[in-house]
């Protein structure tokens, strides 16, 4: 006869975290029930040793926070440093209060580097120099998009980097980029030992962004650098696009109609009031009140607004799978248990067209309600 | 022969390589950028195209096909690195004027990194992301960058300041500049190759790269898990906390309360001007 083991033997919960049985013991818990994400919780920083070296990340502020791109390359950083590099993340920015949660970002040093809009290119560009020299780091990674890659590029070609765009995997001790092959030669891959190089610049999902340590999470500001105008070049402002013309992949902000936005006149109103660009589930683009081009989802578009305000959209699986990488959800339907309240970080239970009349109404009287803040 | 100096704007033009065929043709961006180049300068004057390497001459006529009557050819080594490309070019840009150079280049590694080099080297001022350019009755230049979610910034470039000009990767899409096509101006175009004696550039470090055959599978960095599996089969089926609760739920209140409560939910968020 086989002794069948008893499946809820006594066991207690280690300092660790780890579920420890003592066989044959009887002390302990018998009804134990560990959370399953527990020992994903324990994070510690990856810094233990004194620091001798460090990684450099260079990435810009994206409307307030970081986005998912940036997030990566300080991953990335944060894993292909060795036990004694800090990663040290420089980040002009003109807001000095922004909210960061530097820690479980991996960021062991967080420099902020105060610009104004009359900062030039050049200027910054100077005053990361300056921190390059100083801090002397094995690697500099930036993430290869807008003012990131104009910067990072800036930096290279001063310094005669070597470098490394739009790399595609970091494994085996080697970056991995596209080539586009030349005359009488096919198109491939290209690699390149890190200890060669000297900048990489990432594409998106060269990382994973869950990090299972922390960052030690310093904060320092560094000091404003000169602006530094180039003579016979004049800056003549900036004008804002109108949300109504921006591509549903780059906007900031979009209103999204499902099922339930019946009065469509309505819905642009309210759009156009808030300065929100207009997306729709698949519901609405199937019933001809949307065109394809403004569906959202498996189907559509993948977008990564900041902000997603969801009429009257339950959530179906593929809807949500579109709106994945949005960083505040917000919802409005009538049904409080659906999907969407799952993903949204503010649902609203009522009936879309009633709310939407009324926060016409408030947005309407309220003073200067001319769009979105840029 | 035209130079730089006497059209005051020039365009350095590429290769592209067909990603299906594996054929040379021209560059979509670079072709736009000459459009964009011929629509600044209007009628009177052309622009300066110029190109460095080997670039096969069915390529070179089609850029000269938009109505150009002189692409200037700069021979350098087969295997040349990127610091010579930019001396060669340096010393063919150094008397002054605009060049318009795309963003990232169509065959190779395309590393983007050639006009900051090149602006660097010139110790000219760069503007990125040009989306449109103006001639200005005085002979300056008024430039536009395409920003993100289609803000536009404009920049004056005084009579005489030399800049390198860098386009936007979207100026191809730009339907008012279709580059047109005209087999009489391919075949009266001619290519000049004049000899240019480039100055040494300082060693810079350089990668060897090895090139390989592509490969689809892209394995991200990751870390090492730690976690059990149970844990994990916990996240794969959902059924773990962090696999979200979802926010709060307002259910009480008038349609105007929640109304007024959203709208400052979005004002915390600055997604909407705040209330002055």
């Amino acid at each position: 006869m086989m002794r069948r083991v008893d499946p809820r033997r006594p066991a207690f919960i280690t300092a660790q975290g780890l579920r420890r049985i003592v066989l044959g013991g009887t002390e302990g818990e018998r009804n134990l029930r560990q959370s399953a994400g527990a020992h994903a919780t324990v994070r510690r920083p990856r810094l233990t040793q004194p620091v001798s070296g460090c990684l450099l990340v260079l990435t810009h502020p994206d409307s307030g926070g970081i986005d998912e791109h940036a997030r990566e390359t300080i991953a990335a950083a944060a894993l292909l440093a060795r036990a004694d590099e800090a990663v040290v993340v420089m980040f002009p920015c003109s807001d000095l209060s922004l909210q960061l949660d530097a820690e479980s970002l991996g960021i062991d040093r967080l420099e902020l580097l105060p610009v104004t809009d009359a900062h030039t290119r050049e200027a910054l560009a100077d005053a990361v120099i300056q921190r390059w020299q100083a801090l002397r780091p094995r690697l500099v990674l930036v993430p290869d998009r807008g003012d990131d890659a104009d910067l990072g590029r800036r930096v290279a070609a001063a310094q005669g980097m070597s470098f490394a765009a739009s790399v595609v995997e970091v494994a085996d001790g080697c970056a991995r980029v596209r080539d586009h092959g030349g005359v009488g030669r096919t198109a491939g891959d290209a690699t390149a030992k890190l200890g060669e190089l000297d900048m990489l610049m990432l594409a998106r999902h060269v990382a994973r962004s869950e990090l299972p340590f922390l960052g030690l999470g310093e904060q320092v500001t560094l000091p404003a650098p000169a602006t530094r105008p180039i003579a016979g070049v004049r800056d003549l402002g900036r004008v804002a696009g109108k949300a109504q013309q921006v591509a549903l992949e780059e906007a900031d902000f979009i209103l999204a109609a499902g099922n339930g936005v019946t009065d469509v006149g309505l819905f642009h109103e309210l759009a156009q009031a808030l300065g929100a660009t207009v997306g729709a589930s698949r519901v609405a683009v199937d019933d001809g009140r949307f065109p394809r081009s403004q569906q959202i989802g498996a189907t559509g578009r993948t977008v990564q607004a900041r902000g997603y305000l969801a009429m009257g959209i339950s959530g179906a699986v593929q809807h949500l799978q579109g709106i994945r990488e949005c960083r505040h959800v917000i919802a409005v339907n009538t049904d409080p248990a659906a999907p969407i309240a799952q993903r949204s970080e503010l649902t609203v239970a009522e009936d879309v067209q009633n709310l939407m009349r009324a926060l016409l109404a408030l947005v309407r009287t309220s003073p200067d309600s001319l769009g979105t803040v840029r | 022969m035209t130079t730089l100096k006497k059209s005051g704007l020039g365009v350095l033009v590429s290769v592209r390589i067909d990603p299906i065929s594996g054929r040379a043709t021209r560059s979509g961006g670079d072709a736009a950028a000459v459009a964009l180049a011929q629509k600044a300068l209007g009628d009177t004057r052309e622009p300066w195209l110029c190109t460095v390497g080997d670039m096969p001459v069915g390529v070179a006529r089609d850029y000269l096909a938009q109505g150009v009557s002189q692409l200037t050819r700069l021979a350098v080594r087969g295997d040349a690195a990127m610091a010579d490309v930019v001396t060669v070019l340096e010393s063919a840009c150094r008397d002054g004027g605009v060049v318009l150079t795309g963003p990232r280049a169509e065959s190779a590694l395309a590393s983007g990194l050639l006009p900051y080099a090149l602006a660097q080297r010139l110790q000219r001022p760069l503007i990125n992301e040009v989306i449109d350019l103006l001639r200005e009755a005085d002979g300056g230049w008024r430039v536009v960058q395409a920003l993100p979610r289609g803000a536009r910034r404009s920049w004056r470039l005084d009579p005489g300041v030399a800049a390198v000009l860098v386009t936007s990767p979207r100026l191809a899409q730009r339907e008012d500049l279709q580059p047109r096509y005209s087999w009489v101006a391919a075949q009266a175009g001619s290519i000049v190759e004049p000899a240019v004696a480039g100055s040494a550039s300082a060693p810079s470090r350089v990668a060897i790269w090895n090139f390989e055959p592509s490969r689809k599978q892209r394995r991200p960095l990751a870390p090492l898990s730690v976690e059990s599996g149970a844990a994990r089969m916990a996240r794969a089926t959902g059924s773990t906390e962090s696999a979200g609760q979802g926010g709060t739920v307002v259910r009480d209140g008038s349609v105007v309360d929640k109304a007024r409560l959203l709208l400052d939910h979005l004002r915390k968020l600055s997604l909407v001007q705040p209330c002055a």
